[in-house]
């Protein structure tokens, strides 16, 4: 379980992320959503470690990983994050960008070969293994970013806005292919998103940030229901379930 | 879920958790770099305020009251001025002419352009000496029919220098309004071209866009020149680093000397700073493959016009001094004779560059990783000491090693080789930083962090991720540094231990009997030597080029 307590972190003097505090459980998916610039990328980075909060902390599974005064290092916290400019490294095929990882899991070559050959198969890129980034198409890319994940085995996956630049239908895949591997594996998903459309599906619980604070959070449909604020309500629009009337309390506009 | 404790701003974010090199590692190569580089100019600096083991501004005293000193100082700022101004005159058109326009062949006049780096400019020098020396007759003809009491044709003043090191510094400005131009978003003169003429664009878009870089440019080949020891040496010429090193082999009143150099540092030190504020962030060099630019200007009738320009600006640099030196050697058996004088010094040459090159490569990329990691005071603090030395006179830097390293403890670098690469390393280490640290500055930091997150070992991440992606910057960086070594003499000769000597030097005592057949043979020889590394590692850069745009 993750949970967040209070954590605030600013840039210079301005307030990026402002006492936020949730909670995450073990194998849940949990979305985060908000405008562009509030704060969604900060949050995910203070949660795998890459920055350090100015107050206020964070636990895994009742470990402090962060506070203003401890760190606990990225890679000892067993997180995975898509980033999202999916920061593929440029001069590594496919292959090798698995690779790089799991060479330093004290384990056979043998072992690390049919790791990374399974991984590829997971993500349906054992064809393009020799491939560097430049050579993949987008969803591709994106693909292989989500493969150099999870074939590090992270407890926590952090994705920051993987889909927002694949067309709809391969969003769809991409979020089918998500499922299934929260599924198989034993991971907590933290999804981040300025585009609402893309958890209307979700089942999993939301969390709505608005200039760094919590804005809202709870199911999908019961935030649709009752946005109980302008901001809410206005960042929701257009995003109705095909196939469900629109509700007569609910304004157009 | 209960909000506790209240916002309070730290000053956390300027600890980065996820670097790839290790602060700690950062400081050791900064305190090298402070040894090699800065300790010399403290301990002048702090020798000329000291007179008879009492701290006394008298050497500056003398200094005002003379007036040689003015004149010099006034010689001094105009050659640099001079050549910063011809090479802006010759250097900016002709980057606009390669990277705006269709002109014809301009593929191979980008690398001809570079080849005039090879030819460090006491060489042109020699080739301009031997010229004239085959002018003579003119000469002699002027003398008789003019009654002029002095040779007209001459090499040895003013003029003569600025002219020479103008067509070495040059590339200089090409190469960073090159980068200007091609860093600058096309779409601004697109924008511009739709309601304006390509005059009016050029005049108000493109012009003002890079004029950080033209400015700065002029600024580097300004202290470049006003630093420059080899070129006034051997022309005779009356200014500071010429005197100062007359003054310290004449003397060995360092002290005297060293303050007489104040107010010309005083000068570049002003303008190394101008410059990082022109500069801010932008980058000094692109090694950005050179895709089609989608709006060039089409030169038409003046084609012609154009490419005689850059013809001429090549073959003034590049062809006419090889070609110069190739006559003045005359026959290959003068090689055979050259390369058995001078064989110990080729190979030192050679090998001194290559080393010296390497460390600094490996010292500027963990300065400048460093400087582009920390915000705030302490980098760029940092930033600004590591262009100081470039702002001292080679003479002067070299007369600081002295001081610094001709000690009983530290003869086993001072009486060895060992000094000569820490001066080369004290010298362009400064140029060097900047070139690595606008290539770590194109490079997204999650990359980085990407690495972080799959591998704990630094060492790894430093090598197979950071190392990789920085490769056209260290490349870029080495090979200027390897150029610049093995034309370096204003600070190896007066470090240079007795007997030990490389090309530049027995070239530059070679020189004192006449530019002989001997010195052309070596100055081709060394031409060559540094040619065949820099032409290796442009290949490779090349090839790179496969990755380049996809960082
Ligand atoms: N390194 C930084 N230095 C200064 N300000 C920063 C830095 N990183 C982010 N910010 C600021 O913090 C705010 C939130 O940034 P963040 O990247 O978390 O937003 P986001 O919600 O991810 O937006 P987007 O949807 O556009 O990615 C922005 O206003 C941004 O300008
Ligand atoms: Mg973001």
């Amino acid at each position: 379980m993750i949970e967040l307590k209070g954590i605030s972190k600013g840039y210079r003097t301005i307030p990026v992320v402002e006492n936020i505090s949730f909670e995450v459980y073990r194998r849940e998916f949990l979305s985060i959503l908000g405008p562009s610039g509030s704060g969604k990328t900060t949050l995910l980075r203070l949660i795998a470690g890459l920055e350090r909060p100015d107050s206020g902390e964070i636990t895994i599974d009742g470990l402090t990983v962060s506070s203003p005064h401890t760190m606990m290092a990225p890679l000892q916290r067993r997180v995975g994050m898509i980033f999202q400019d999916l920061a593929l490294w440029p001069h590594m095929t496919v292959v090798e960008h698995i690779e790089y990882g799991l060479r330093s899991k004290n384990i056979s070559r043998e072992a690390e070969r049919r790791k990374v050959e399974e991984t590829l198969r997971s993500v349906n890129l054992q064809e393009h293994g020799k491939r560097y980034p430049y050579e993949l198409s987008g969803g591709e890319k994106q693909r292989l970013a989500i493969a150099r994940t999870i074939s590090l085995e992270p407890r926590i996956l952090l994705l920051d806005e993987p889909l927002s630049s694949l067309d709809p239908l391969l969003k769809q895949a991409m979020q089918r292919l998500l499922c299934d591997l929260r599924e198989t594996r034993d991971i907590t998903c933290i999804y981040v998103t300025h585009d609402p459309r893309e958890v209307m599906n979700s089942v999993g619980r939301m969390i709505l940030l608005n200039k760094g604070k919590i804005e809202r959070q709870g199911f999908y449909e019961d935030i649709r229901r009752n946005p109980a604020s302008r901001f809410v309500e206005a960042f929701l629009m257009g995003t109705k379930k095909e196939g469900v009337e629109a509700s007569p309390d609910r304004s157009e506009t | 879920m209960v909000p506790t404790g209240p916002y309070r701003l730290g000053n956390c974010d300027k600890i980065k958790p996820m670097v790839v090199v290790p602060k700690y590692v950062s400081w050791i190569a900064i305190a090298l770099f402070a040894l090699a580089a800065l300790l010399p100019l403290i301990f002048m600096v702090a020798g000329s305020l000291v007179v008879d083991g009492r701290v006394s501004l008298s050497n500056y005293r003398t200094l005002l009251s003379d007036s040689g000193q003015r004149a010099l100082l006034f010689n001094s700022v105009l050659l640099a001025f001079g050549v910063a101004l011809g090479a802006c005159l010759i250097g900016a058109p002709l980057a606009f002419l390669l990277q705006r326009t269709d002109l014809v062949f301009k593929n191979y006049l980008r690398y001809a352009y570079l080849l005039t780096l090879l030819i460090p400019p006491y060489m042109s020098a020699v080739a301009w000496i031997h010229r004239l020396g085959r002018y003579q007759w003119l000469n002699q003809f002027f003398v008789n029919m003019l009654g002029k009491d002095e040779a007209v044709l001459s090499v040895y003043n003013l003029p003569a220098a600025i002219f020479v090191l103008t067509l070495y510094y040059f590339p200089f400005i090409t190469l960073m309004v090159e980068s200007g131009l091609q860093t600058m978003n096309h779409r601004l003169e697109e924008a511009g071209s739709l309601c304006a003429s390509p005059a009016t664009v050029l005049r108000r878009i493109t012009l003002p866009l890079i004029y950080p870089y033209l400015a700065s440019g002029a600024i580097f080949v300004f202290i470049f020149a006003i630093t420059e020891y080899g070129v006034p040496a051997l022309l005779g010429l009356n200014v500071y680093t010429v005197v100062i090193f007359a003054h310290f082999s004449a003397y060995y009143n360092e002290a005297a000397a060293t303050a007489s150099a104040m107010p010309l540092v005083a000068i570049t030190v002003t303008l190394v700073v101008l410059q990082r504020q022109l500069m801010g962030n932008r980058s000094y060099v692109t090694m950005e493959s050179h895709t089609a630019h989608p709006s060039r200007i089409r030169l038409g009738k003046w084609q012609g016009l154009g490419l005689t320009f850059s013809l001429c600006i090549i073959s003034l640099s590049v062809v006419v001094p090889i070609v110069d030196l190739l006559i003045g050697a005359g026959s290959l058996s003068t090689y055979q004779v050259a390369l058995k004088t001078a064989e110990r010094q080729i190979i030192s040459s050679f090998l001194l560059s290559a080393v010296a090159a390497t460390l600094i490569v490996i010292l500027a990329l963990f300065i400048a990783y460093f400087i582009e990691k920390s915000p705030g005071r302490g980098g760029s603090t940092i930033d600004l000491l590591t262009v100081l030395p470039f702002a001292f006179p080679a003479t002067v830097l070299g007369i600081g090693l002295i001081k610094t390293w001709n000690r009983p403890l530290t003869q086993f670098i001072y009486g060895t080789y060992g000094i000569i690469v820490i001066a080369l390393i004290a010298r362009f280490i400064p140029f060097t930083i900047r070139v690595i640290s606008s290539t770590l500055k194109s490079l997204s930091k999650n990359l980085e962090e990407a690495a972080g997150l799959s591998e704990p070992r630094w060492t790894r991440n430093f090598w197979k991720i950071l190392v990789p992606l920085s490769r056209p910057g260290l490349i870029a960086g080495w090979v200027i540094a390897f150029i610049l070594s093995s034309g370096e003499i204003g600070a190896t000769l007066l470090v240079a231990p007795p007997g030990e000597a490389t090309l530049p030097i027995r070239i530059h005592t070679l020189l004192h009997y006449g530019a002989s057949k001997i010195v052309c043979a070596l100055c081709v020889i060394a031409i060559i030597m540094t040619f065949l590394p820099v032409a290796i590692l442009v290949s490779c850069l090349r090839r790179l080029r496969k990755f380049e745009g996809y960082v």
